[in-house]
């Protein structure tokens, strides 16, 4: 019996297979004019009935449904789905803050399940992603298709950690060099000193949808500390010295919890999505179990 | 007075040890490092209010104030603090320690015995001994026993205590405080701590130089058991066994008393008793031939001691008095043979054996027997101190408590002897050569006797013929005194059960060398002495004692406790001395308590606590890890 060979590194081919089922499922439908497999909200040209209406003088005939004229000797329009190509941007935080207990390697997973998703869908995918500050964004041109997987899946795997760019900074960059309506899916720990309510303007202006999803250590969701101690920022390597840390644990999750929620607040305004997800967590309980109940995916 | 002192207060320049912890804290203050992704959260965190309030700051320096109180804790521990108890802190303190039978006594089912009681005690005056304070232990039961001499070492002291064993002997301070005075003479103390049950004689013949601290136990529980046991000739060849049971005094106690003889059970009798109630049995036994005969007290219920319920006794076998009088002397034959249970023979040969011999001859006096009497024969040792002449003797005074003289007058009696001491000679040159005088005449002795391990001698210095003794009513009196008196040294008229404590005296060959096997299968060394007397052998434990020579039994000796107040177990309340009494006392001796194990230990905790809080690495961030798939 011939066993075939790991596809990627990233997941086993099990999952692989279990994601190329699945479509991702925007709130709003930024879509291109081009057509695609996408399904736009007007009617269009698919084969897939949406609706009946009336007619009016300058329909195309060729929709009048004929069944139902000889039967009520009026005409009625069949309106189908309109199937419309989106762009889906994939944004990678490869930053040095991501390079704690599997958080790039688990963006890098979901990077790859999400393109996957979308070249499937013959939606245009391009994959991006930032290290330090000032570096220009690593990125794979805009591609759909089975075909262009493998090259997508090779430019993830080869995604290296390191840097201090925080993830608006990555967001700005993107957008001076991305042209495209869709969807932005920004995979980071979202974990900035600076406002991100601009750069999610910037998206939206931009015709992007943010589906932010925030990867976040365990020991970032329950820090193991007591006594006396020294943070060092891994990034910028400014240390802040804390005593009785244990004490201050109901602090912590208590500013954790207030974080997250501005965050989703911030997208939802912004018609987008937002979710946190935990780098121990199953790869497959993240997608098929958490995504999917969080509309993510459909 | 403060409630506590301090044994080594010089260990308080320790504190100075706290400038150099306070100063290192603060220089050489040195956090753990641990890289975070980002420190947005946690200076959030900080910037709250709620972490710079009072005790935040407080917590901020919590590591300082924790190792402060550790190192407070260890000078504290090291300056040895103690809680005053309000009692005196001698110097040195002998502990007397009771190891008599009743010590033995449990106070339940599965209880502790009351020598597990004062070892207790005993352990938590020694665990509490300050700097400067001495202890030594002295173990009693009648005779005392050194177990240690002055000691600070606990170790020795714990120890030794574990040695002291019960010995199955009755209670007697006595012996104990005079050996505890006779220490104080070389190392002096004003105390001495006694630890007893009170199972002992409430008067006690001693002056006390010291103050005693009478500890008295908890009473043990209910105990029933065998506190005499003799035996008496009731007819020619009959014993009469009587066996003595004595219940505790504060409960009702029942059981069964059973007679063995050999491995046969002759009898059994069923004894109840009400508290504090003693009852006799009686039981008939033949005496035909020479009987072992065993009592053993089988308790109904809970039974405080065990070493009590034995008991044994060695009959002899019982036969008539073989008594030799001379052909001169046929009053005295006469007077015999009136006598019940008497053998008279006025002839003797090399082969016969006699019990009693009564002579007028000097010849007479080396024959073997068990007691002589000696008409007119004055013995080979008193030759020259005593003189017999023409003229007459009367009598002055005699000793009426001399078994042979009871009842017995001697008033009156005309003598036509003068007997007298030879010039400058009197009684005391008399028991100087081993003699007593047991008729005083106005000019010298009339009668004196000589006592030796194996026999007994009484000399008349006067002739019976020259007197008017053998028309006397004490005459036969006399006689029938000297006959029983022979029985009794016989052993066939009364024999008592032997106790535990010192074996009695037994007659082997002289100077041999003998093994004594003991109940517990142990064994030493005796040897008798030129008389053949074996004496002195200590016999702690109740049971057989077996006297071997060469692997071969020679005697078989059974010994048991047989004491009231150790099988009644009634604790004194007063030990009564020549001039003072002493009170018991029924709590813990109080006594200063040492602070510096719990100190110890609460230093212990804190060190822990604080490695906990403060020197565990802090996990999570620093491990780089892939995702779960």
């Amino acid at each position: 019996m011939n066993i075939p060979a790991q596809i990627t590194p990233l997941m086993d081919n099990s999952t692989l297979h279990r994601v190329e089922r699945l479509r991702i499922n925007c709130t709003r439908r930024f879509t291109n004019r081009s057509r695609g497999e996408h399904l736009a909200g007007k009617g269009g040209t698919s084969t897939e009935f949406s609706d009946y209406r009336d007619y009016v003088d300058g329909d195309d005939v060729r929709y009048i449904d004929w069944n139902i004229f000889s039967r009520l000797r009026r005409p009625y329009l069949k309106i189908f789905h309109q199937e419309e190509e989106m762009h889906v941007v994939i944004l990678i935080d490869a930053s040095a803050s991501m390079d704690f207990e599997g958080k790039l390697e688990r963006a890098k997973q979901l990077a790859a399940s999400f393109g996957i998703m979308g070249m499937l869908s013959l939606e245009r995918v391009s994959c991006w992603a930032f290290n330090a500050q000032g570096d220009k964004l690593q990125y794979t041109k805009p591609a759909s298709g089975r075909i262009k997987i493998p090259e997508m899946l090779r430019f993830i795997e080869d995604i290296k950690p390191g840097g201090d760019a925080p993830v608006n900074e990555g967001i700005e960059s993107l957008l001076k060099f991305h042209q495209g309506r869709g969807a932005i899916i920004v995979l980071s720990d979202f974990l900035a000193h600076a406002d991100l309510s601009r750069s999610m303007n910037l998206l939206y202006s931009s015709g992007l949808e943010m589906m932010g999803l925030q990867i976040l250590s365990p020991t970032e969701l329950e820090p193991d500390v007591t006594g006396d101690v020294r943070f060092v920022d891994c990034e910028d390597h400014k240390f802040l010295d804390v005593s009785s840390a244990a004490s201050l644990m109901d602090l912590y999750h208590e500013y954790l919890e207030a974080y997250t929620n501005q965050l989703e607040t911030d997208c939802r305004k912004r018609g987008g999505k937002f979710l946190t997800a935990n780098s121990s967590d199953k790869l497959d309980d993240v997608l098929f179990n958490q995504l999917r109940r969080k509309g993510w995916v459909v | 007075m403060s409630p506590f002192g301090f044994t080594a207060i010089s260990a308080a320049w320790l504190f100075l040890l706290f400038i150099p912890l306070i100063v290192f804290y603060f220089l050489k203050l040195r956090r753990p490092r641990v890289e975070i992704p980002s420190l947005i959260l946690w200076q959030q965190v900080l910037n709250d209010n709620r972490v710079n309030s009072p005790f935040q700051k407080f917590k901020r320096n919590l590591l300082l104030f924790l190792q402060l109180l550790l190192l407070l804790l260890l000078i504290l521990a090291a300056m040895q603090p103690f809680w005053r108890s309000g009692a005196s802190r001698a110097a040195r303190l002998p502990i007397l320690i009771d190891i008599s039978a009743s010590m033995a006594a449990l106070d339940k089912k599965g209880g502790i015995s009351r020598l597990d009681e004062a070892k207790k005690r005993a352990r938590k005056t020694i665990d509490n001994i300050q700097k400067g304070q001495k202890v030594s232990i002295i173990s009693f039961d009648d005779s005392a026993r050194k177990v240690t001499g002055f000691t600070d070492n606990k170790r020795i002291l714990k120890d030794a205590l574990e040695q002291i064993k019960v010995s199955d002997v009755r209670s007697n301070p006595e012996d104990a405080l005079r050996m505890a005075q006779a220490i104080s003479s070389r190392e002096p103390f004003e105390e001495v701590l006694m630890l007893s049950d009170g199972n002992f004689p409430d008067r006690i013949d001693f002056e006390l130089s010291f103050t005693l601290d009478y500890e008295r136990l908890p009473p043990a529980g209910a105990n029933i058991g065998i506190t005499s046991m003799n035996a008496r000739r009731s007819g020619d060849l009959t014993w009469d066994v009587f066996v003595n049971v004595e219940g505790s005094t504060t409960f009702e106690t029942q059981g069964t008393i059973d007679i063995t003889v050999g491995t046969e059970t002759i009898d059994s009798q069923i004894i109840a008793l009400d508290a504090g109630e003693s009852d006799r049995l009686i039981f008939e036994v033949e005496g035909a031939a020479s009987t072992s005969i065993k009592a053993r007290l089988r308790p109904a219920g809970f039974d405080a001691l065990d070493s009590d319920n034995d008991a044994y006794i060695e009959l002899p076998a019982l036969r008539p008095l073989r008594i030799y009088t001379a052909k001169t002397l046929h009053t005295f034959h006469k007077a015999l043979e009136g006598v019940d249970g008497v053998e008279v023979y006025d002839s003797m040969t090399a082969q016969s054996t006699f019990d009693l011999i009564i002579s007028d001859s000097p010849a007479d006096v080396s024959a073997p027997a068990k007691a002589g009497f000696f008409v007119g024969t004055l013995p080979d040792e008193l030759k020259g101190m005593v003189t017999s002449s023409e003229g007459t003797s009367d009598v002055v005074d005699w000793e009426r408590n001399d078994p042979v003289l009871q009842h017995v007058n001697f008033s009156d009696l005309v003598i036509q002897k003068e007997i007298a001491f030879a010039e400058g000679l009197g009684e005391g040159d008399l028991e100087k050569r081993g003699f007593e005088t047991l008729v005083h005449g106005n000019s010298g002795p009339l009668l004196v006797t000589q006592t030796s391990e194996t026999r007994r001698d009484y000399f008349l210095l006067f002739h019976s013929d020259s007197s008017t003794l053998p028309f006397r009513i004490g005459f036969p009196i006399m006689l029938s005194n000297l006959s029983r008196y022979t029985y009794n040294a016989l052993g066939m008229n009364e024999i008592n059960a032997y106790k535990t404590g010192v074996l009695p005296k037994i007659l082997l060959d002289a100077d041999t060398n003998y093994t004594i096997r003991c109940p517990d299968g142990s064994t030493r060394d005796a040897a008798s002495d030129g008389e053949g007397i074996l004496s002195g052998i200590p016999a702690p434990e109740v049971g057989t004692y077996t006297v071997e020579k060469d692997g071969r039994t020679e005697r078989t000796l059974s010994v048991a406790l047989l004491n009231t107040e150790e099988s009644r177990l009634i604790g004194v309340e007063k030990m009564q001395f020549n001039e003072l009494s002493v009170e018991a006392r029924t709590s813990t001796q109080k006594s200063d308590r040492n602070l510096w194990p719990t100190l110890t230990f609460i230093a212990l905790i804190l060190l822990l606590a604080e490695w906990a809080l403060f020197q565990r690495r802090p996990g999570g961030w620093v491990v780089r890890s892939g995702a779960n798939t």
